[in-house]
């Protein structure tokens, strides 16, 4: 998953807490910069449920809030640390460039 | 904001549509936004449109549509090719018309074979699900037929495209109404197999039509007009694509 990845997004996201639709594309446009369509949001939150790495928590009205599992940690954690190498390498690569 | 959701399966909208509604409240609804949601609504039609053997028969209903433009514009084609020369475009057409028989021999194969499962299904409370698709299926053909009725007596273009569009819709609207109903059945492993025929079927099509239209171009430029061959080439493309992603989406889940 990219750091664009908006699986890697909301898995970032929630392991803030949980969240729903909105609060998550707000904290994600915050975080990120980045401003997902409400369909993309929901592609990939059904994704994601499918795969279990978030939970569906009680819905608060119509507005259902989500929480990252402890499979969702494991996998935001191996992206976070693949993402991390690409930077790390990036940028000692840059270095010695310059 | 509704009528975006239909762009869901029914299944997708009953567990996410009130969440994805409330979100699109708070939303400047914005037509970036309406393509957004209206193409993530696709995207989830196509994951969730069953098995292997459900995608092709989609692909094949549009495959059908660009085979009737190929029918239609190769009517006469010998007319226009002197008869020195027929050798590549008559194997062409022999082998789109041989391809097609095969094709359309394995999909009727396929209905034949799961025939008696939804004969059971029917009987056993089957029919409330299936009624809807059915009724809009039948509705379709007979205003369809009606339409090829007024096309037959009035030759108006207006006519024409309308009974174009409707005799469109009632091939999917007939595709969906089978999806829903062989959804209901038991997995056929020989429906994996005639599958995997038809979308050959397809692809041996598309060849041999695409080498057709080279041939003819070649001798009789004026024949090929270039709005027949953008109709043929778009849907025969669109369904190898849609057979082409079932096929692969089928591979990666297989353990």
């Amino acid at each position: 998953m990219g750091v664009n990845d908006p699986g890697v997004l909301i898995l970032t996201s929630l392991s803030s807490g949980a969240k729903h639709g909105h609060a998550l594309l707000l904290d994600i446009d915050t975080f990120a910069g980045v401003r997902l369509g409400p369909g993309t949001l929901y592609g990939a939150i059904t994704r994601l449920e499918e795969r279990g790495l978030i939970e569906p928590l009680e819905a608060d009205d119509r507005r259902r809030p989500y929480r990252i599992t402890p499979a969702g940690r494991t996998a935001l954690s191996d992206s976070l640390a693949g993402l991390r190498r690409i930077v790390e390498t990036g940028t000692t690569r840059l270095a010695a460039a310059t | 904001m509704k009528i975006l959701l239909r762009s869901y399966p029914r299944s997708w909208r009953e567990r996410y549509g009130d969440e994805l509604l409330a979100l699109l409240e708070t939303e400047p609804l914005t037509w970036r936004v309406r393509a957004n949601v209206f193409r993530s609504g696709l995207t989830e039609r196509l994951r969730g449109s069953g098995p292997l053997s459900l995608r092709v028969l989609w692909a094949w209903s549009v495959f059908v549509i660009g085979g009737m433009a190929f029918q239609k514009t190769s009517e006469q084609w010998q007319a226009v090719v002197p008869g020195s020369d027929r050798a590549l475009p008559t194997t062409a057409f022999d082998t789109v018309q041989g391809a097609a028989m095969i094709g359309g021999a394995a999909v009727l194969l396929a209905v034949a074979l799961a025939l008696p499962g939804l004969l059971h299904d029917l009987r056993h409370g089957g029919w409330p699900v299936l009624r809807r698709p059915v009724l809009i299926a039948a509705a379709a053909s007979c205003i369809t037929a009606a339409g090829l009725l007024t096309v037959s007596l009035s030759h108006d273009l207006v006519v024409a495209v309308v009974f174009l569009v409707f005799a469109t819709f009632s091939l999917f609207a007939w595709t969906h109404a089978a999806a829903v109903a062989a959804r209901r059945l038991p997995p056929h492993r020989t429906h994996t197999y005639l599958a995997m025929v038809v979308s050959a079927t397809m692809i041996v099509m598309t060849i041999a039509a695409a080498a057709w239209f080279a041939s003819l171009t070649r001798h009789a430029p004026s024949f090929v007009g270039a709005g027949q061959l953008a109709v043929t080439g778009t849907f025969m493309l669109a369904a190898l694509a849609i057979a082409g992603t079932a096929g692969i989406r089928s591979l990666r889940s297989s353990p």
